[in-house]
């Protein structure tokens, strides 16, 4: 279902939006993160991307599974937390960030369902804005096949004309949001089609970065497990793991029994967000570590997005979003890398 | 008081500010717990009659500066099963180990002159593992009430104690900073061991470094990565290696060398 809104009517359309909460990005320092909009008219969409993925709102840094206690006869009692949120949409997600939690749906849904992440992403609406300039000098998505304006994952996709917003429902949920405030959605002309046709081509061109043929890298990896490159790339990581953390589609976790009564012993179960890239991701309890160095850390990275996700979920494990080469404070760069072992001998 | 099948357990204050043992005190929300779950046979900031005998596990805090303390330290080691480095001077040295042993003759010499020292002779402060076998290290200037506790608890149940063999960044991250090294600010987050929170990040001031070093923290990438920023050697050296003892010297003779060459 394809529509015309116009963008100063967007306050009085989430006003209509009665039993959602709305989350959007808001300005925050020098950056702009993903918050629960409280007033509508502070809503503006004129943003380049969110330092955090909307992954968090949906995979939180932190969640408690469980609480437990141990009783008075000693035996331990155990309370499930299984969040359960009022249906919520999230607002100008970038088709990037949107194929990343398709990425996630795979994951948290394949051997085993995870009730604590379905819980929320069942509720979740994706309202997505396409990019009609790149939001980051750094993004490449085209390479991983991805566009500008992908629909992959969003219920319903904006795409921004200037004064108006040409808007697809993709999915019933996105749906039931444009009926929610049917006089503001106008049927699309002819030539709304076509400048909409016109940004799409357009924005897709103005992407700066590539890898040159990722469609090399996944068998090339499988003989370069050893390779010297690791080292080179790694020497400079300072091990903060914000390329991890701020990645849309990383998704490990540790969890880990939180207690803080000395007395009697009561505390959560937590899951929180865990990466590849900090020594104790791969800690054994006998003190060996597998990967006890900075590039068998970095090689696992890239092995896991380029070469095993690729092998067990026919996709890259990378959306092509450039937070973790526009925000590593030592300039470690995903396309470089790449391009290395694409020429890699 | 003793009650035998309590952990039996001592905090003890070698030089330093006692800052560590005062955070304790300060867990006024836990005390009782605190209290009630161990024996506490010794803790000289918070109760008068104190017995120095065996124990399960003892708490010090502070770097070793005198050759009494020395002793002390020892004799703390023989009487205890589990021996803690409470608080980042126990653990590296604190800010009195900074000095290379010929810069710390020189100071000593400058502050006391020829004063002949009578109670216990001064040596060059260091952190208690230059003494004694530490069982684990807990640090923090001072340590932090939520690593404090979560420590003791687990310690009390007879479950060891967690690591946290990270770097600030990862609280950082958690708490959505922007990155003040990627703003040009010379941020020691990266090279520091986690647990204050992030908190001074939080509020756009750079990471002092007080918990001292992180395990395998990258301090060549560090020092270029500042040096790229506009910053000098000495303004680095002197950054680093306020709260890092004397784990960063050897790190920094390097370029004494260099230069001498």
């Amino acid at each position: 279902m394809d529509k015309i809104l116009a963008k100063k009517s967007l306050t009085q359309w989430l006003k209509k939006l009665d039993g959602y909460d709305i989350y959007a990005p808001f300005p925050q320092d020098d950056t702009w993160n993903y918050d629960l909009v409280t007033d509508p008219a502070k809503v503006s969409l004129d943003y380049l991307n969110t330092a955090q993925a909307p992954k968090k709102i949906i995979f939180p840094q932190r969640e408690v599974f469980l609480e437990f206690a141990r009783t008075e006869d000693g035996a331990p009692q155990m309370t499930e937390t299984l969040p359960d949120p009022a249906p919520f949409i999230v607002l100008g997600v970038r088709p990037c960030d949107a194929k990343a939690l398709t990425q996630h749906d795979m994951v948290f849904a394949g051997e085993y369902t995870d009730p604590y992440y379905w819980a929320r992403r069942d509720k979740s609406v994706l309202v997505g804005l396409g990019c009609a300039t790149p939001p980051s000098p750094n993004c490449f998505c085209p390479t991983v096949d991805g566009s500008p304006h992908s629909k992959q994952g969003l219920d319903i996709l904006l795409t921004d004309m200037g004064a108006n917003y040409y808007v697809e429902a993709l999915t019933k949920k996105g749906e039931k949001l444009l009926g929610a405030a049917k006089t503001l959605f106008k049927p699309p002309t002819p030539k709304d089609k076509q400048t909409k046709e016109k940004v799409v081509k357009d924005a897709a061109k103005k992407i700066q970065r590539q890898i040159k043929n990722l469609a090399e890298v996944p068998p090339k990896l499988k003989g370069m497990f050893e390779s010297e490159l690791w080292d080179q790339e790694a020497m400079s990581c300072l091990r903060c793991g914000i390329c991890t953390y701020l990645c849309p589609t990383c998704h490990c976790f540790d969890i880990s029994d939180e207690v803080k009564n000395a007395g009697a012993v009561q505390g959560e179960r937590v899951r929180t967000w865990d990466t590849c890239q900090f020594p104790d991701f791969t800690m054994h309890s006998s003190g060996h570590n597998p990967r006890s160095d900075k590039a068998s850390r970095l090689r696992q990275r890239i092995f896991h997005k380029f070469q095993y996700f690729v092998e067990n979920h026919k996709t890259y494990q990378c959306t092509g979003c450039g937070r973790c080469i526009s925000l590593c404070p030592v300039g470690i760069d995903i396309i470089e890398v790449l391009n290395k072992v694409i020429d890699h001998a | 008081m003793s009650d035998n099948n309590k952990l039996k357990i001592g905090i003890y204050e070698l030089t330093g500010c006692a800052g560590d043992a005062l955070l304790i005190l300060d867990c006024e929300m836990e005390l009782l717990d605190i209290f009630n779950a161990v024996d506490i046979q010794s803790f000289l900031m918070a109760k008068s009659d104190n017995i120095d005998g065996d124990l399960d596990v003892a708490l010090v805090e502070g770097s070793v500066s005198t050759e009494r303390e020395i002793e002390e330290l020892k004799d703390i080691r023989k009487r205890s099963s589990i021996v803690v480095a409470f608080g980042l001077c126990a653990t590296v040295g604190g800010i009195q180990a900074r000095f290379s042993e010929e810069e710390w003759t020189q100071n000593l010499k400058e502050v006391y002159g020829d004063t002949e020292m009578t109670h216990t002779k001064a040596v060059h402060s260091k952190p208690i593992d230059a003494y004694i076998n530490v069982d684990f290290y807990l640090p923090g200037c001072p340590v932090g009430k939520d690593q404090f506790l979560n420590f003791f608890t687990r310690v009390v149940q007879g479950a060891p104690p967690e690591s946290y063999p990270v770097p600030v960044c990862v609280t950082c991250k958690y708490n959505e900073n922007d990155c003040l090294l990627n703003k040009g600010i010379p941020c020691l987050g990266p090279l520091t061991a986690d647990g204050c929170g992030s908190v001074c990040p939080n509020h756009d001031v750079p990471c002092y470094g007080c918990w001292g070093p992180a395990e395998g923290a990258n301090l060549t990438s560090e020092y270029h990565l500042l040096q790229e920023k506009g910053f000098d050697i000495e303004a680095i050296k002197k950054r680093m290696s306020n709260y890092s003892g004397s784990k960063f010297q050897e790190f920094f003779e390097q370029f004494k060398n260099k230069e001498s060459k």
